[in-house]
């Protein structure tokens, strides 16, 4: 089934022997909203460990692409599989990293970070805020803290269930451009770490191949374009290649430029 | 640094006498011209007594018992009423707010119900009740209900539906979810009926108090004004003012408590 899809294994993370390659697939997934379609005939799939980025023009439907693999929408037609099974309801395995951090402002931080977890959770959140460098702030409450940080505290709190996807809903798009490099490198040392998967959802071509294994590009609700960023770890941004890919994408982005 | 952070805090607690003086001046000012008047004849003392002897009042029914007790049986009445009405303002507020089946059934009658003026009901709640307590606490009961109900229900409604995504997502779910997300939610809310409902409280009861009762605030009032006691009128309507802002002073350090996650309560 899943070995009809196109797979593409890539990145450093040599993905772990498993009764079938992909940890998330899209079958054919159509969804629309009312009339309007989002999504049609979607196939897609993201083998275990890869860090992929989803690009795309806004109202291109990746948000919704997201939200389908988060199950927080079910698709109109077609079929999502995790580990090689129906999702059913939402998935538990996930976790979401929105645009906004959505911390609970009436909690502080730690407790932020640890909502919904049970057990010795306070000890978890301390190890998830070390994580991401804010420890010194577990106590602080989200109204005093900067947008970068408050993006970190939802970046520990993705992180403290030890997710195996990670859905990552344009987090960085509303930092500015030195807090978007260190969340970025930040991002790519935790998966470097722990191995799991990522699904980075962003506008930002630079960004998608500063960090992803590969790029897609949604367009009009179809896939247009799926290709592997070849590049070692850590990426140097200012190096030929990856100019290369950076333009490349952007040119299917905006289509050819007009002579 | 430290020079310049102690004279940060000395001048902002210059600044906090400043404001408290400036604000007390405007009364101050007021009662000693009053006084003054009175004194002088200006003023009728049956028209309007001097703040002395409005003092002198309250010495005199502090010193055989009555304020006490009067103040006692109001502020059980308001407080009884308080919590019986709020608590079930407060219970149907959430039950509407979470659930739309709740909210089909029963918030059109309560809005239909609030646009009666409680007050109206006054002859209707004698007829049933008598002039005894069971006819004030109803009064109070019902003043208090309607603010807390609707600002219950507006609060639940208002969360912002990213924050129950979010949770939802991190697998909270049910009486988590109420405790750590609906209920601190709409706590704002909450508490700007609560204080609203305080007012309304002694406002409801000053009235079922003056119209109907033996004993209270507002039967002393009334009771002095048949003996022509205008010192112990304004006594009375000064305790009120007094229960009034010790009231709101509560629902204030209530705020503090429950809101000190605002911004606006960290210092």
């Amino acid at each position: 089934m899943a070995a009809r899809l196109p797979v593409l294994n890539g990145g450093s993370n040599p993905p772990i022997p498993r009764e079938q390659p992909n940890h998330v697939v899209l079958k054919s997934v159509n969804k629309s909203f009312g009339a309007s379609p989002v999504l049609s005939a979607v196939d897609f799939a993201i083998p275990y460990g890869q860090f992929v980025a989803l690009i795309g023009k806004s109202g291109c439907g990746k948000s919704t692409l997201l939200r389908l693999v988060a199950g927080l929408e079910t698709p109109s037609e077609g079929q999502i599989l995790i580990d090689g099974a129906p999702l059913q309801g939402q998935n538990s395995g996930a976790r979401v990293m929105f645009q906004d951090a959505r911390l609970l402002p009436w909690k502080r931080v730690r407790d932020n970070v640890g909502i919904g977890r049970q057990g010795n959770w306070r000890d978890e959140a301390d190890q998830a805020l070390t994580e991401v460098g804010l420890l010194d702030r577990a106590d602080d409450w989200p109204a005093v803290l900067s947008g970068g940080e408050r993006q970190r505290v939802g970046l520990a709190r993705a992180l403290v269930s030890k997710p195996r996807l990670l859905l990552l809903d344009e987090p960085m798009s509303a930092l500015d451009a030195l807090t978007r490099i260190e969340m970025q490198r930040l991002i790519e040392r935790l998966w470097h770490e722990h191995g799991f998967t990522v699904l980075l959802i962003t506008h930002d071509v630079e960004e998608a191949v500063a960090l992803a294994d590969r790029v897609a590009l949604l367009e009009r609700g179809k896939i247009a374009l799926d290709t592997k960023i070849e590049l070692a770890r850590p990426r140097q941004r200012t190096i030929a290649e990856f100019g290369q890919y950076e333009a490349k994408i952007l040119e299917q982005v905006l289509g050819p430029a007009e002579e | 640094m430290t020079s310049t952070a102690n004279r940060n805090s000395r001048n902002r607690s210059e600044n906090a006498i400043v404001h408290l003086l400036l604000s007390w001046s405007v009364p101050a000012v007021a009662i000693i011209s009053w006084q003054l008047l009175a004194v002088h004849g200006v003023i009728s003392s049956r028209i309007l007594p001097a703040p002395s002897v409005v003092f002198a009042a309250g010495e005199r029914l502090w010193h055989n018992g009555q304020l006490q007790s009067a103040i006692a049986i109001s502020s059980e009445r308001a407080g009884l009423g308080f919590l019986i009405g709020g608590g079930i303002g407060f219970l149907l507020g959430l039950l509407n707010g979470l659930s739309r089946i709740a909210e089909t059934l029963l918030d059109s009658s309560v809005q239909m119900l609030r646009n009666i003026p409680h007050l109206a009901l006054i002859p209707l709640v004698i007829l049933w009740f008598g002039i005894g307590e069971p006819a004030k606490l109803f009064l109070v009961t019902l003043g208090v209900f309607f603010p807390i109900y609707l600002n219950t229900f507006h609060g639940v409604r208002s969360i912002d539906p990213a924050l129950r995504e979010m949770a939802s997502v991190y697998g909270v779910k049910s009486w988590s979810l109420f405790w750590n997300v609906i209920l601190p939610g709409a706590m704002p809310s909450v508490l700007v009926g609560v204080r609203y409902a305080l007012g309304l409280m002694w406002l409801t009861l000053i009235v079922a108090e003056t119209i109907a009762g033996d004993s209270g605030i507002g039967y002393i009032t009334m009771n002095a004004r048949d003996f022509m006691q205008t010192d112990v009128v304004l006594l009375g309507i000064v305790v009120y003012a007094v229960l009034g802002k010790a009231a709101d002073a509560m629902a204030r350090l209530l705020e503090r408590v429950l809101l000190k996650w605002q911004p606006a309560y960290q210092s």
